[in-house]
């Protein structure tokens, strides 16, 4: 599922790889039985063999995100929304700092922390799991793989595949099959379904979908969509949709879990090594208006005004200096502000040349972070202002 | 990065790019910077137009500038030091593929050291590597002027751990960036002492350093 950035963030990936054999499966339209697994010698027993294999590999990358307790508790709503296919699906949060979630045909479902930095409460990220769990359930991978087999006699798409961190560069670039328009939109209903059926906030959803739309129109160097966009819905047409059949239960009781403190709670203790990570993507406007949508939920976060202060001091554009000040020196303000927001305002205050400013924010920086491993940077940067550390 | 080691003998038997440093006590890498091997090298690819049309700008890292150019001891992907010197003002350190030039980190004279390493950490991420983390910002000596060092680690799309460390210098209007990278496991620790002396080698002619901005 395709959740960001052009070329980054992708929808549903449809991960298949030639099989090369004849159809011999149970039916692709029919919707899976709990607990299914095709014979090894159809068509699609081969093309999960070759999911089983990538899944292996995964179980052992150093990508793979093992803490317990958040791998518990995604897990838990994946399983929620799966019901009797609880068993049948398998979470592999994966530490990739772009935006996507997708589910391979035999159940592996794979979640990237780019996502789960993204999500601002719980029901917005069982919003994009009941959509994968939807593609699992409707088998649409398989569905893809016929399509390409009768049209080209092979799928071609990922036989030159090496392993997993070549399989999510495919995802990542979308130059895996997607899924077609239909699909998506029986995604994006199922996935609907699933989470009202859970008693979960229906407006989260369209909320989800929107500061996609916002951060993927914030990047002012995004010339063209990636290639599988071109088979997705428009996503005004899924707002729309999402946005009228939320409205449509609005009026009925319901009970509208939105799950924002307990989702705070799961990914607190990772957000700021996700967000450093974040920047590395290089797109920082985009990093930007993500952090401005946290902070409208968090608007006394010291830690996001600090990672917004980073994101404007790294983008460098016109007004970023003080945009990056003003960040800081809110970031300071705040009670969890982390020290290295001390250093940051030093380092604009350095080039926007408030030097005594400059001074003051490197010392403060020292005296909290004595053992600093930047120590003698930053009393380089004291020496070149013709100060002491 | 299966790729990368594969395809050396392929480069250094077609290319009159690859060339071997044995013996040697100055090589000349660019930007007017020399340093000394201390051990054998293969300088697996140095300025792009020696490679025409192999559409492996990221594998190598190649630029467009003569002046770049990564060097080896047991392969591309095992060990390579890349040196990418004289890069000027809205250059970027390297091109990368699949990503448009214009999207790339680009350096400018007012970045303070920390900005420079975040560029070099952003370029890496944009050619693909994942999980990245630097540490360790420390001014050192580069030649005659002051430079800077950190240490980086990061995970390459084939899922290997990878670690490095940077030497980079503002001199003039210039960076010149130095880039040690290999394996977590062995080969880092192997080269990371001859790659010291190799940093420590460095000289420069006599032109100041930039100052931060002040």
């Amino acid at each position: 599922m395709r959740f960001g950035s052009y070329g980054r963030m992708v929808l549903a990936a449809a991960m298949l790889l030639c099989c090369g054999t004849e159809s011999g499966h149970a039916g692709a339209s029919e919707v899976l039985a709990p607990g299914y697994r095709p014979a090894p010698d159809t068509e699609e027993g081969g093309l999960w063999a070759q999911m089983d294999r990538q899944e292996a590999e995964l179980k052992v990358s150093p990508a793979l995100v093992t803490d317990e307790a958040l791998n518990t508790y995604v897990r838990k709503i994946v399983c929620e929304l799966a019901g009797d296919y609880c068993a049948s699906l398998r979470v592999y949060i994966v530490d990739e700092a772009n935006s996507n979630a997708f589910t391979a045909p035999n159940g592996m479902v794979v979640v990237w922390t780019g996502l789960l930095l993204r999500c601002q409460n719980e029901a917005e990220l069982a919003f994009v799991l009941g959509h994968e769990i939807t593609h699992y359930l409707k088998r649409h991978s398989l569905l893809n793989l016929q399509k390409e087999i009768q049209t080209n006699g092979s799928f071609a798409g990922l036989t030159a595949a090496g392993g997993i961190g070549r399989l999510f560069e495919q995802v990542a670039a979308g130059r895996i099959a997607s899924h077609s328009r239909d699909q998506e939109r029986e995604a994006d209903a199922g996935g609907f379904d699933l989470v009202v059926d859970k008693g979960y906030d229906p407006g989260q959803g369209a909320f989800f979908m929107a500061n996609t739309a916002e951060e993927e129109e914030a990047n002012p160097n995004r010339t063209k969509q990636a290639a599988y966009r071109a088979s997705h819905p428009d996503m005004k047409e899924r707002l729309t949709v999402l946005t009228k059949r939320a409205d449509d239960i609005g009026a009925q009781p319901h009970a509208n879990i939105v799950g924002a403190e307990a989702y705070r709670a799961a990914i607190g203790p990772h957000r700021a090594a996700w967000l450093e990570e974040e920047f590395n993507r290089g797109e920082f406007a985009e990093s930007v208006a993500m952090i401005k949508q946290l902070m409208k939920d968090e608007p006394q976060s010291g830690e996001l005004q600090y990672y917004l202060g980073e994101a404007y001091r790294r983008r460098n554009a016109n007004g970023d200096l003080k945009n990056a000040m003003t960040a800081y020196q809110a970031a300071i303000a705040a009670k969890d502000a982390p020290n290295a927001a001390h250093r940051g305002l030093g380092l604009v205050s350095l080039k926007a040349n408030q030097k005594t400013a400059a001074r003051d924010e490197f010392q403060k920086y020292l005296s909290l972070v004595p053992m600093a491993s930047d120590r003698a940077t930053v009393e380089y940067y004291l020496a070149t202002m013709g100060g002491s550390p | 990065m299966r790729i990368r080691i594969l395809l050396l003998p392929v480069f250094c038997g077609a290319l009159a790019a690859c060339q071997s440093f044995q013996g040697e006590k100055s090589v000349y890498v660019g930007d007017g910077i020399t340093i000394d091997p201390q051990i054998e090298w293969t300088s697996a690819a140095g300025p792009r137009a020696a490679i025409p049309g192999l559409g492996l700008e990221r594998l190598l890292f190649l630029t467009e500038r003569d002046t770049s150019s990564v060097w080896t001891i047991d392969g591309l992907g095992l060990d390579e030091l890349v040196f990418l010197t004289g890069v000027t003002a809205g250059d970027p350190l390297f091109r990368s593929q699949g990503v448009a030039p214009k999207d790339m980190v680009r350096y400018n004279t007012t970045m303070l050291p920390d900005d420079v390493m975040d560029m070099i950490a952003g370029t890496l991420g944009k050619a693909g590597d994942q999980q990245l983390r630097t540490s360790a910002l420390r001014p050192v000596p580069f030649g005659t002027v002051t430079g800077f060092r950190f240490d980086l680690a990061y995970t390459t799309q084939d899922g290997l751990q990878m670690k490095g460390t940077a030497l980079f210098a503002q001199r003039g209007k210039k960076l010149d960036v130095i880039l040690f990278l290999a394996p977590s496991e062995y080969y880092y620790d192997r080269y990371a002492p001859t790659v010291e002396k190799i940093f420590s080698s460095v000289q420069v002619p006599d032109v100041p350093a930039t100052k931060p901005a002040s």
